[in-house]
C-alpha cells in the first residue's frame, strides 16, 4: 500500500507539473494593480483608440528576503510609470501592464523569475534587478530566450557581458565616469592627496572600490590603506583604527546604505568630526541619510540620483513619488521609471511588439533624456551617460555638479 | 596604546550586546533543552516594537523600551504556546524546524507591517564618553552595558534567590519530576520564554540607534549569540555573557590584526576550536546529562 | 522477500515512467524548476543519510554543495578537464573533504556537531564570497559550459532533465543498497543508541565520518550538476538559509526513507512556484505552514502515512506487527 501511495504521489506530481508547465505559457499571474490600467484606459477619450490588449513588460525584482527594499521601490515606481503612460494614450495605442515576479534574492530565484516571464509569449521585454549577480545569472537566459532584457547593475564586468550579449542592456548611469568625476573633484578642486579606502566585499561595492582606486591611480595617487568588510558588519572599530593609522586627509567609502550610515556615525563618534568622506552612490541615498542623520553632513558622493536632482524629469518624478508614497524617492525607484520608459520608447520606434524588432530599436536610441540621466544605447553596456556629484548639507543631498560623458564610439 | 584601548572598549561594547542576546538564548535552552533558532528575531521584533512606540507614536525612549519589553513578554508567551508547547514531547529537530518556521513568520510579518526600508530609534544616552586610557565609547554603548549589568543581576537574583526562580530551575532540570511535585510546568516554561523574549527585546531597542533596524537583522545577531553560547558554555547565564564578550573581542582584535574581511569566519574558527578543545564551553552547566 | 523486491522494482519503474513523461509540453521555466528540484533532492538525500540514517543534524550541506560546484567549475574552466572527469572528481573531492572533516567534528556529541556544522557553513560561505582566486569572489564564476559526454553536449533543458533524472535514480538505488548493507545498519544503530552501538563493536568516529563522507559525495554530485546546468555560480546560492531549507524538506517528507526526501523536495520546490501570485506573502505562509506541519505531524508526510497505514492494518491483524 505504501508503494501504491508512492505511485499515486509521483503521478500527481508529474500531472501537476505538466499542468503548471502548460498553463505558464498562457497567462502568467499578474501582480500589477489592474485597476490603474483599466481606469486609465477609460479616462483616455481623446483621439487614439486604445485596444484592450495591453503591452506586457516583465519586471524581475526582489520582493522578499534581504534585498526586499529594492522590490518595494521598484513596484511603486512601476505603478507610477504605468499610470503615466496609460493616461497619455499608452504605447502604439495600447496600455502597458507591468508583470512583477519575485527573484527571492538568490541566483536560482532570479533565473526562475526571469524564465517564467520569458516563457510567457505575451511579454515583450524584461526589466532586471539591481544586483549584478542576478544580472549575470540571467545573461545567458536572455540570449537563449531572445527577449530584450535590461540590467541595473553597475559592475564593469556586467558592461563587458552586455557588450557581447545582443539581448542584454546595462541601463545604468556609468559608474566609472561618476567615480572619476568625484575623485576629480576631490583631488583637483579640493586638493586632497592622502586617502584611505573602506569597502564592502559584495559585488557592487568591490567594483566601486576598484573604480575608485583606478581613478586615483590615473591622478598618480595610491590609497594609503584599503580595508574591507562583509555586508552585515556592525562594528567598524578595527577598520577605522586601521585607517586612522595612516593618517589620511579624506576617507573613501564604497558600501550599501546600512553600513554607510553606521560607518559615518562611527567615524564621527571617534572624534573625526571634520574628516571629509567621499562615498559611493549609496551614501547620498535618502535611506542612508535617514539612518545616519547629522553624521552624513559634509559627505560628497557621485550619485546617479538624489531626490533633489537637477534633472527636470527626475524632479517631477521625485515629487510625485513622495506625494503618493510618503517617503523619499530612491534610486531603485528612479531606475525602474527610466527602464520602463526607455523600453516603451524602443517599442514606439519599432512600431510593433515583436521581440527582435524592439531589440533592434533599442540600439537606435542614442540620446534619451530620462529621470536619472541621458542614455545612449548604441552599444549595450554602460548606457547611462551621467550622474551627479552631490554633497550632503543639513541632511539633504545638494547637487554640486552634473556629470555627463559621451560614449567612446 | 590608545588604539588597543579603543579596540578593547569597542570589543567589550559589542560583546555585551551579543551577551544580552545569548543570555536570552541560554534561558530557553536551560528550560527546554533546545536551541531557539528564532532568538535573533526576538531582537529584531523587540527593536521594531520600540520603533513603533518611539518613532511612530512619538513617545519617550525609556517608556518605549519598557513598553516594548512588555510587548515582547507577551510575544514570548505566544511563541512558546505556538512553536514549543505542542511539540514538547517530540524530537528536538521538530522543535528546531518549528522555531525556524516561526522565525520566518517574524521576518516576513515585520516586513509586511513596517516595510523593508531600514529605520532607527532614539538613543538613550547621546554623547560619546571619553575614557581615561584614550578610548572613546559611544553613550549608547554605555547605556547598553548598564542595562545589561542590571538585567544580569536581575536574572541572577530571580533564578537563585526567589521562589519563582527556583520553580523555573526545577522545571528546567526535570520537567516530569517538577510536575510530580506540583510545579505548574506550562506556567513556568511560559515565564522563561517571556523573560528571554523581554531581555532580548530590550536589547533590540537599545541596539536600534546604533545598528538600525531591518527585518533581516535577526540572522546575524542570532548567529553571533549562538557562537557566544557555545564558547561561553551552555548551562549558565554567566557563560553566555562571557561568551558574548569573547566573541566581541575576537571580532574586533581579529579584524584589526588579522583580517577585516574574514571577521565572521574568524569567530567561527574560534568556535570550532573551542568545540574541539572544550566542548562544554568555559563555564559548563551545573547539571550534566548522564550517558 | 523476492516478491517484495519484484513489486518494489515494478513500482520504481512505473514511477520513473510517469516522471519521464512529465517534460512533454512543459516550458523552459518549469523544466528548470524541475531540474533544480532534482538537484536539491540530491542534497536533501545527503541530509537523509546523515539525519535519517545516522541521526546527526548538519547545517553545512549547502556549503558542501558549493564545494562540489566550485570544484567542478574550476576543474573544467581553469584546469581544462572534460566535464565527466570533473563530475567524478568533484564528487570524490567533496566526499573526501567531508570525510576528513568528519574525523575532526564527530568527536563532538550530537548537538555540538550541529553547532560545528553551522560554523563550517559560515566559513564556507565566507570563502565563496571572498576567496577570489578560486571562487571568483563576490562576482562568482561565469560561463561554465554545459555537461558533455562522448562529444554530446547537453544543451537543452530537456536533455539535462533526463541526465539528472538518471543520476537521481541511480543514487536512489544506491541508497536502498546502503540501507540494507551492514554499514547502513551501523548508521542506524548509532542513530538509535550510540553507546549500545559502541558496545556492539561499531566504531562511532569512523562510521559517522563515513556517513558524512557519503553525504559529501551526494552534495558533490549535486554541486557539479548545478554548475553545469546553470553556468553561473555565486555565493548567494550556497547559504545557511539553503541548508535550513533542506532540513525542512526532509522533515516535511519524513526522515525515515529516501522517498521522504523526494516528497519533501518536490512539494516545497513546486509550492514556491505555484504560490507566485502571492509572492509578497509567500514566505509568511511558508513559515506558518512549517509550524503547523510540525505540530500536526512531526514525522512528516511519510510518517503520517505510515501511522495511517498501521492504524488501518491493526484492525485486520492481531499480535505484533511485522512491519
Amino acid at each position: 500500500m505504501k508503494k501504491a501511495f508512492v505511485l499515486f504521489l509521483s503521478s500527481m506530481v508529474s500531472l501537476s507539473l505538466a499542468a503548471c508547465g502548460a498553463s505558464s505559457s498562457g497567462n502568467a499571474p499578474v501582480m500589477e494593480d489592474t485597476k490603474t490600467t483599466s481606469s486609465a484606459a477609460a479616462a483616455d477619450n481623446t483621439g487614439s483608440t486604445t485596444s484592450e490588449e495591453p503591452i506586457r513588460i516583465g519586471l524581475a525584482t526582489v520582493l522578499t528576503g534581504e534585498r526586499a527594499m529594492e522590490g518595494e521601490y521598484a513596484s511603486n515606481a512601476a505603478k507610477i510609470i504605468t499610470e503615466e503612460i496609460n493616461s497619455s494614450g499608452g504605447i502604439l495605442g495600447r496600455p502597458i501592464e507591468i508583470v512583477i515576479e519575485d527573484g527571492l534574492g538568490t541566483d536560482v530565484g532570479a533565473v526562475n523569475a526571469y524564465r517564467k516571464l520569458a516563457d510567457d509569449s505575451s511579454i515583450v521585454a524584461i526589466v532586471g534587478s539591481d544586483n549584478s549577480n542576478d544580472n549575470i545569472a540571467i545573461a545567458n537566459e536572455a540570449k537563449q530566450a531572445q527577449i530584450l532584457s535590461t540590467a541595473q547593475g553597475s559592475s564593469p564586468t556586467l558592461r563587458d557581458i552586455c557588450n557581447e550579449n545582443p539581448w542584454l542592456f546595462q541601463l545604468r548611469a556609468c559608474e566609472e565616469t561618476m567615480i572619476d568625476a568625484l575623485i576629480g573633484y576631490a583631488v583637483e578642486e579640493l586638493g586632497y592627496t592622502k586617502f584611505a579606502l573602506i569597502h564592502d566585499t559584495e559585488t557592487n561595492s568591490s567594483d566601486q572600490a576598484r573604480l575608485f582606486t583606478m581613478a586615483l591611480e590615473k591622478r598618480g595617487i595610491k590609497p594609503l590603506a584599503t580595508v574591507s568588510f562583509t555586508t552585515g558588519t556592525k562594528d567598524f572599530t578595527s577598520h577605522i583604527t586601521k585607517m586612522q593609522q595612516v593618517q589620511p586627509e579624506a576617507i573613501i567609502g564604497a558600501c550599501l546604505f546600512n553600513e554607510a550610515a553606521i560607518i559615518a556615525e562611527q567615524i564621527r563618534a571617534f572624534g573625526m568630526t571634520d574628516m571629509p568622506i567621499f562615498g559611493s552612490n549609496a551614501w547620498a541615498d535618502p535611506v542612508t541619510i535617514g539612518l545616519g542623520g547629522e553624521a552624513l553632513n559634509g559627505v560628497c558622493s557621485a550619485a546617479a540620483w538624489v531626490p533633489n536632482t537637477t534633472n527636470e524629469k527626475g524632479a517631477a518624478f521625485s515629487q510625485k513619488y513622495q506625494e503618493l508614497y510618503g517617503h523619499e524617492c530612491a534610486k531603485a525607484a528612479a531606475q525602474i521609471y527610466d527602464h520602463v520608459s526607455i523600453i516603451c520608447e524602443a517599442i514606439t520606434i519599432a512600431g510593433n511588439t515583436d521581440r527582435a524588432a524592439i531589440r533592434d530599436a533599442m540600439n537606435q536610441i542614442t540620446d534619451y533624456h530620462g529621470a536619472i540621466t541621458i542614455y545612449d544605447c548604441s552599444t549595450n553596456g554602460d548606457c547611462g551617460r551621467g550622474g551627479l556629484v552631490v554633497r550632503i548639507e543639513n541632511e539633504v543631498a545638494v547637487v554640486l555638479q552634473e556629470i555627463y560623458s559621451e560614449k567612446d564610439k | 596604546m590608545g588604539q588597543i584601548m579603543q579596540l578593547f572598549v569597542s570589543g567589550l561594547s559589542t560583546g555585551v550586546v551579543y551577551g544580552l542576546i545569548a543570555m536570552g538564548m541560554v534561558l530557553i535552552f536551560r528550560a527546554v533543552g533546545v536551541m531557539n533558532f528564532a532568538q535573533g528575531e526576538f531582537l529584531m521584533f523587540g527593536g521594531y516594537l520600540c520603533y513603533t512606540f518611539n518613532q511612530l507614536l512619538g513617545w519617550n525612549i525609556m517608556i518605549s523600551l519598557i513598553l516594548a519589553s512588555v510587548g515582547m513578554g507577551v510575544v514570548g508567551v505566544l511563541f512558546m504556546r505556538a512553536a514549543y508547547w505542542p511539540l514538547r514531547k517530540a524530537q528536538a529537530r521538530a522543535i528546531i524546524v518549528s522555531a525556524m518556521g516561526a522565525s520566518m513568520v517574524f521576518k516576513e510579518g515585520s516586513r509586511l507591517i513596517w516595510g523593508s526600508i531600514p529605520v532607527k530609534v532614539d538613543r538613550v544616552l547621546e554623547a560619546p564618553v571619553k575614557l581615561a586610557g584614550g578610548g572613546i565609547i559611544q553613550g549608547q554603548y554605555l547605556a547598553i552595558m548598564i542595562v545589561a549589568a542590571i538585567l544580569m543581576l536581575f536574572v541572577y537574583l530571580l533564578l537563585e534567590k526567589t521562589f519563582v526562580g527556583h520553580v523555573m530551575q526545577a522545571t528546567a532540570q526535570d520537567q516530569y519530576m517538577a510536575s510530580m511535585v506540583g510545579v505548574p510546568v506550562i506556567f513556568s516554561i511560559a515565564m522563561t520564554f517571556a523573560l528571554s523574549a523581554m531581555i532580548t527585546g530590550i536589547g533590540g531597542g537599545l541596539l536600534a540607534p546604533l545598528f538600525f533596524l531591518n527585518n533581516t537583522m535577526g540572522a546575524t545577531a542570532g548567529a553571533k549569540a549562538f557562537a557566544a553560547i557555545v564558547i561561553g558554555g551552555f548551562g549558565s547565564v554567566q557563560g553566555a555573557v562571557l561568551g558574548g564578550l569573547i566573541v566581541g573581542l575576537v571580532e574586533v582584535f581579529g579584524g584589526a590584526y588579522i583580517s577585516t574581511t574574514y571577521q565572521l569566519v574568524l569567530i567561527y574558527i574560534v568556535l570550532i576550536i573551542v568545540l574541539m578543545v572544550r566542548p562544554q564551553g568555559i563555564f559548563s552547566s551545573k547539571i550534566q546529562e548522564k550517558a | 522477500m523476492k516478491n517484495k523486491k519484484k513489486s518494489s522494482i515494478i513500482v520504481l519503474l512505473t514511477a520513473l515512467a510517469v516522471f519521464a513523461l512529465a517534460p512533454l509540453g512543459m516550458g523552459n521555466y518549469m523544466l528548470r524548476v524541475l531540474n533544480v528540484a532534482l538537484i536539491t533532492y540530491l542534497c536533501v538525500l545527503s541530509v537523509y543519510v546523515l539525519l535519517g540514517m545516522c541521526g546527526q543534524n548538519s547545517f553545512a550541506q549547502a556549503g558542501l554543495w558549493g564545494v562540489g560546484a566550485y570544484m567542478a567549475a574550476n576543474l573544467v574552466l581553469r584546469a581544462g578537464f572534460p566535464p565527466v572527469i570533473a563530475l567524478f572528481a568533484a564528487t570524490a573531492g567533496t566526499a573526501l573533504f567531508a570525510f576528513v572533516l568528519g574525523f575532526a567534528f564527530f568527536r563532538l556529541r550530537q548537538y555540538y556537531f550541529t553547532f560545528a556544522s553551522v560554523g563550517l557553513m559560515t566559513i564556507l560561505n565566507g570563502l565563496f564570497m571572498n576567496w577570489e582566486p578560486v571562487t571568483g569572489g563576490a562576482l562568482g564564476m561565469q560561463n561554465i559550459p554545459k555537461f558533455s559526454v562522448f562529444g554530446i553536449m547537453l544543451e537543452s533543458e530537456k536533455a539535462n532533465f533526463y541526465f539528472i533524472l538518471i543520476i537521481c535514480v541511480l543514487t536512489f538505488v544506491v541508497m536502498r543498497i546502503l540501507f540494507y548493507s551492514s554499514i547502513g545498519r551501523s548508521f542506524m544503530a548509532i542513530r538509535d543508541n550510540e553507546i549500545a552501538a559502541n558496545c556492539m563493536g561499531v566504531n562511532s568516529l569512523l562510521t559517522k565520518s563515513i556517513a558524512f563522507g557519503i553525504s559529501g559525495a551526494l552534495c558533490g554530485i549535486a554541486g557539479a550538476l548545478y554548475a553545469f546546468l546553470s553556468g553561473y555560480l555565486s555565493y548567494q546560492t550556497f547559504t545557511y538559509q539553503q541548508s535550513t531549507m533542506y532540513l525542512i524538506m526532509i522533515m516535511l517528507g519524513g526522515t525515515i526513507s529516501p522517498v521522504g526526501a523526494i516528497i519533501g523536495t518536490m512539494i516545497i520546490s513546486l509550492l514556491q512556484e505555484f504560490v507566485r501570485p502571492l509572492a509578497n506573502y509567500m514566505q509568511l505562509i511558508y513559515g506558518a505552514g512549517i509550524m503547523i506541519l510540525m505540530v500536526v505531524q512531526p514525522e512528516g508526510i511519510l510518517g503520517g502515512g505510515k501511522a495511517l497505514y498501521e492504524t488501518l492494518h491493526k484492525r485486520k491483524r492481531t499480535g505484533p506487527d511485522a512491519a
